[in-house]
Parts: structure tokens; sequence; C-alpha cells
């Protein structure tokens, strides 16, 4: 059925004051276009922005990974950032990414160091690993525990085994339960359907 | 005859008008690091080792703070709240309307307050949203206005706003590369000086057209916030009652329907230079002419009427309509790792995220559910697009002609933070392309429920535009939230999940 409709209204406008572009720091306007192609949602657009991203770029998303934990889509350039720098497994970015993954104040950009830790391929980065698998914050642990399956994959299990005295004990007990678990003949992608839980009423 | 009734009414907690949003910014001190550094918030024997390690030299990164042998979550709550010596970091601590409060129709100014440790020069640009399209003022800093540590960025005549909510977007870049961002929302105040205004329920996206009313069983039930506000330096006392009138049309011109009063009880006292809101529900059963008219899916308009205890009154209008609607099964994953406040964050941006669809007149039922840590296993790290669909196959449901949104806590190391199954997305819980999942942002509320929106939108058949300001561009802050008419609204009334009341 056609719906009877008033007249939407008309949005007002205001004009904008904009700085030439000629005369912002071309620094600057790097990083607005870099932004830009790191606040991407869709695996696809990933793919797009891992090809645009030039080496000579790389010290601005380095940069940006640094900055102080953001607000609005601030937060997702930098997890992006992390991401980038993860997949491309430069030595000269085991630091950055070791000390993100133990200091920075967002769980959500120290998960995206550990699991950028564990793509870097790089066994060193076992260490920084155990620390964070036996952490009490969730995210942390779920996150290192991928991050030593994603590095197990990329070295071999032996070669992340071979570094598990460098961690507490806790850390080595659950880096173990992780390797066994690949070690083990697979079971089979498991494709049962389940159904979640509605959440009890005390909780809305 | 059946008649439409006042069902409800609730005043809402005052905000303060310069923090009007609960999704603003929260102000900082942010300092340097250094050996005069006061109130570091850790113990005082860590204050006095990170103080002597400063005097013997600067300390210049949180990895210096850890040697110091600092336990690791005061090294990222220093980390975060100090700035090191030759840190390119820069940080926003606070942006405020320079008089106090924004008056509408007059030019104004905020007030940015920053900190850098490093020499370098600026640009400061404020993105205003409000109820008309969105505009943006910029500025350049020099090293000296840097140094300063505030600035203040000028709105002239032709930038000035009408009352009702601004929410004002800070970001400040650097030459060095660095850059920040600070969310404020002022109430913009009448100058003329009283107003009172209505807008959806719990709306705080600006630029909203329409209340929405919903069909609950065999009655509608309309909801909606009522603003005054007062650009005063005197309070205003209000009488507690109010008329309402639904008109067939706009009002005074149409028909009137309907009308009536009702009361939110208690005093009503708007203070000096600030608001206060309260939202009614209306419940219109099987018969009443508002009933009739929303069921032919016709367009009113609601006028709410009250009066200051001086006698004058002041009243405010705005359109209702019924609209197309979906749902949503939002799954939380690994749900013992969300607290409540996460909890209550979710919803919120759940909440964002229907603002932005009833903007363009269509809504959507939400069924609540979980995945324990226990049942989600390694699926609340997504780290592939391949998990994602495993976790679609494995869990999309129940069968209830719902869309799946499956939230987990983070999908790390891909370059992306949402997935959609498929545009659109099937009209059956099967297969590895039934539901959209999102990583849960940090739960910054504005960005989750735009990323929801996105990706809802995605299963819903949209693809990717790029028109400024739209909430499908591939690339998109908090901000970008529009639907257009065409092909976007009459793309999601197509798909199979959608329906009208």
């Amino acid at each position: 059925m056609a719906r009877k409709k008033h007249s939407e209204p008309v949005r007002p406008k205001r004009p904008s004051t904009l700085v030439g572009r000629k005369t912002v720091p071309a620094v600057i306007k790097e990083r607005e276009e870099l932004e830009r192609l790191l606040r991407v949602h869709d695996p696809e657009m990933a793919e797009v922005t891992r090809s645009r991203i030039k080496p000579a770029q790389l010290p601005l998303v380095r940069r940006i990974a640094l900055d102080h934990a953001s607000e609005g889509g601030g937060m997702v350039a930098r997890k992006h950032a992390i991401a980038l720098l993860g997949s491309l497994g430069a030595i000269e970015d085991l630091n950055l990414l070791s000390d993100l993954a133990r200091f920075d104040a967002e769980p959500a950009i120290r998960a995206e160091a550990l699991t950028g830790l564990g793509r870097s391929g790089v066994a060193m980065a076992v260490p920084t690993l155990l620390e964070a698998i036996g952490s009490s914050d969730m995210l942390e642990a779920a996150a290192a525990s991928k991050a030593l399956y994603i590095l197990a994959r990329k070295v071999g299990i032996a070669a992340v085994r071979a570094h598990l005295d460098k961690g507490s004990s806790k850390g080595k007990r659950l880096a173990t339960a992780v390797l066994d678990k690949m070690a083990s003949p697979a079971a089979g992608r498991s494709v049962k359907r389940s159904e979640s839980r509605r959440d009890p009423v005390t909780l809305r | 005859m059946a008649k439409t009734s006042v069902s409800r009414v609730e005043s809402v907690p005052v905000r303060p008008i310069t923090r009007y949003s609960p999704f603003d910014s929260v102000p900082r001190d942010i300092r340097l690091l250094d050996a005069k550094a006061e109130t570091l918030g850790i113990k005082p024997d860590l204050v006095g080792r990170v103080k002597a390690a400063a005097r013997l030299g600067p300390l210049r990164t949180a990895a210096d703070l850890a040697a110091l042998g600092l336990p690791l979550a005061d090294v990222r709550r220093l980390a975060n709240a100090f700035l090191f010596t030759d840190d390119l970091r820069v940080a926003i601590g606070d942006v405020q309307p320079s008089q106090g409060r924004i008056m509408s129709d007059r030019p104004f100014r905020l007030k940015v307050s920053f900190a850098s440790a490093t020499r370098c020069t600026g640009l400061l640009s404020v993105l205003v949203e409000w109820a008309g399209e969105p505009f943006t003022v910029e500025r350049t800093l020099s090293a000296k206005e840097m140094a300063k540590g505030n600035a203040y960025v000028s709105f002239s005549g032709k930038q000035t706003l009408p009352v009702g909510p601004a929410t004002f977007h800070v970001s400040l870049s650097t030459d060095r590369g660095a850059r920040a961002e600070f969310r404020v929302t002022c109430a913009v105040l009448p100058s003329n000086p009283f107003s009172l205004s209505v807008s959806p329920r719990d709306n705080f996206v600006t630029g909203s057209f329409s209340a929405r009313a919903v069909r609950q069983g065999s009655s509608f039930v309309t909801a909606i916030t009522v603003t005054l506000s007062n650009g005063n330096s005197t309070p205003v006392g209000m009488r507690n009652d109010f008329s309402w009138e639904f008109w067939d049309g706009p009002v005074g011109s149409g028909t009137r329907v309907e009308n009536g009063t009702g009361s939110f009880g208690g005093s009503i006292t708007v203070p000096a230079f600030g608001t206060w809101s309260g939202w009614i529900a209306f419940t219109s059963p099987s018969g009443a002419g508002i009933f009739n008219k929303l069921n032919d899916k016709e367009d009113l308009a609601v006028r709410i009427t009250m009066t200051r205890t001086n006698g004058s009154s002041v009243s405010g209008e705005i359109t209702v309509r019924t609209m197309f609607r979906f749902g949503l099964n939002i799954t939380r994953v690994g749900a013992e790792g969300f607290s409540s406040s996460d909890y209550t964050k979710l919803y919120q941006a759940v909440d964002v995220t229907r603002t932005i669809y009833e903007r363009r007149d269509v809504t959507f039922d939400v069924d609540r559910r979980n995945l324990s840590n226990a049942q989600a296993g390694g699926f609340t790290v997504i780290t592939s697009e391949s998990e994602a669909r495993d976790l679609f196959e494995q869990w999309s449901g129940p069968d209830n002609n719902f869309i799946d949104v499956f939230v987990v806590h983070s999908i790390s190391g891909t370059g992306f933070d949402g997935l959609a199954g498929d545009i659109p997305g099937p009209t059956s819980h099967a297969g590895r392309s039934s539901g959209v999942v999102v990583d849960k942002s940090g739960l910054n509320v504005p960005y989750l429920g735009m990323l929801i929106g996105h990706e809802v939108g995605h299963y819903l058949g949209l693809s990717h535009v790029s028109d400024a300001g739209n909430l499908m561009l591939s690339s998109s802050s908090a901000t970008d939230t529009n639907l257009n008419y065409d092909p976007q609204y009459r793309t999601i009334i197509r798909h199979g999940w959608v329906r009208i009341d």
C-alpha cells in the first residue's frame, strides 16, 4: 500500500570553513589518506588497503599504531595499522608490536598487537605471548592463545616449544595445551549447527 | 468508540548542557611525565621510583617505566595519562564552548585544550553534527599556539545553530604525523529564550525526522521525547500537565484526528541555561482514529503543548509514521567477557543502529542472545573470514527470520572489523552466509552502532557507495550514518525478512 507522506523537511545547510589543502603540511594530508584506507570494514576492502599502502608510508602507519587510544574511527585505524605491520612481519616492528601488546591501555589494541606478533612468524615473539596467555583479561588471553596457534602454524610447533621455558609456569602450561591440541590428529571441522541462548530477563 | 490514551510518562535525568550525550569523550588532564609530574595515580613507593628515574634522565617510552619494575597495569595507566619526553603523540584533553554555553542563532567559539611534548604545528578540525547537513570548521595552529596548549575555533554568523543538540567531532593533526580526536555534544539553548521540542524516544542522533509508531498486538504505540530548553538566567517553573493533538496532515492545516491531556506528575522546573526532558507513550487501540490512520500507512503529526506557571504556553511537533521492520538476533559471543557496563553499551549501540534506520523509516526488533565462552570456543577472537563463516555455519539461528548479528570480542589481524555473509544475505539460517559479525570495537557506542548498521545494510542488499556521510561507505567513521531513499531504502524494503505491520 502506498504511504501517504508529509513532505520530508529539507535539512538546512551551513558553509564549511576549510583550510586550503595546499597549505596543509604533506604529512597531515598523507595521514588523512592513510586513515581513509585503514578505516575499512569488510574483507575485500582490507585486501585493497593492503595493496595500496606503499613501503614509504610505513613510518606513518607505525605512527598511527602508536597514537593514544582514540575516539570514533581512530581505534579501528590503529587496529588495522597494527594488523598491517603484523602481516608484513618485519623484524624492526617486533619491538613496536611487543610494546603495544604489553603496555597499551586499550585491551583491543593489546589483542591486535598479540595477533600481529603471531602473524609475524617470528618465534622471538613467544615470551610476550606467554606473558599474555595467562592474563586475567579474557580478550588478551584469548588473543594470545590464537596468536600462539597462528605462530606455530607458521614456524612449526617445535620452534614454538623451544621458547616455552622463557615464560611463567602458567604461561607454559596454557601454551602447551594449545600446541598439544594442534599436534593431536585432526578431529575434523565440526559443522553441527547449534543454537545460542536467549539472555536471561535479569540482564535486560 | 476506542480512543488513544497516554499509557506512560517519565521524566529523563537532566544532562549537563556541555556534556549532553552519554557518548561524549571524557575530559583528561594530560601532561608531561617528568620529575615535576604530580598525582601519578600509582602507589607512593612507585611514585618515588618514577620521579627518581625522571631526575636521572628523561623517560621516553612505556618500556622505560616497565624497566623500573612497575606493574604492567601501572605502566599502561601512566603511558595513557601522560606524554613522555620527545613523545610524538598529541592528546586533546577537553573541548568546551568559550562562554560556557551555545545560544541559538548566535556566533560562538569552542575552546580546545590539548597537549604535545614536541615542537610542532597543527591542523584543528571540527565536524558539526546537528539537525542540518554536517559541516566542518578548520584552522591551522602555529608552533607557538601548539605550545600554549589551547586554541579557539570560531563559528561565524553564517555557522550559527538552532535550538537542539549539536555534536562536535574535534580532531587535531600535527606535522609530526600524530592525531588525536575528541567528541562533545552541547544542547544549543534558545536565544528567544524558551522552547519546547519533540523528538523520537531516546534519540541522541541529531537530524531525526520522525517518531515511530510500533504495532503491539492490536494497538499502535507511539513514544516521543519532549525537551524544554531555557536560554534565560532564571529558572522557569512549568505546570506538569500537557495537551496532545494528532493531526492528519501538518498541524493546523490538516484534520485533527484525536487529542487529549496528560501529566508528568511532580513539579517541573527548567534550570537557568538548562534543559528538562520527559517522554510520553501513546497507546492507540484498534478502532481509534490514530490506529486507523496508521493502519492505512498514513503519516500523522503530533503536537505537544505545555504551560508555564506564569500562564504562557509553549509547543512543539513531530511527524509520526509506521515503519517497515525486520529483526536482529544480537548474539554476544563469549558472554562472560561482557561486563554489565559492556552489556549496557552494546544495547546503546544497537539503539544507535535503530535510530540510523528509523531516520529512513525502517525499524527493527531485537532478540538478545548469547554464546558462553565454552560454546564460543575460539570464536571470541576471529582471525580470518573463514572463521567468521564457520561461526555462521555453526551458530546461525534460531529460525525466527531475524538477521544474526554476532558481536565478538575482537576481529584481529585481518584489517577488517565486520563481515556480512552475503549481499543480500539469505532468508534462512543455514549455510556459511547467514549472519553478520562485528568486532565489539572497544564498545565505542556511536562507532559500534554505525558498524552494526553497515554490516546489516549489506545483509539487506546494500553495496558500498561513495556519497559523503553515507552508512555504506567502504571506509567510514561513527558520523557516516546517512541512508538515501533511492536506491537504499527501496532496496532494504525488498529483502525477504523485511515486512510492514
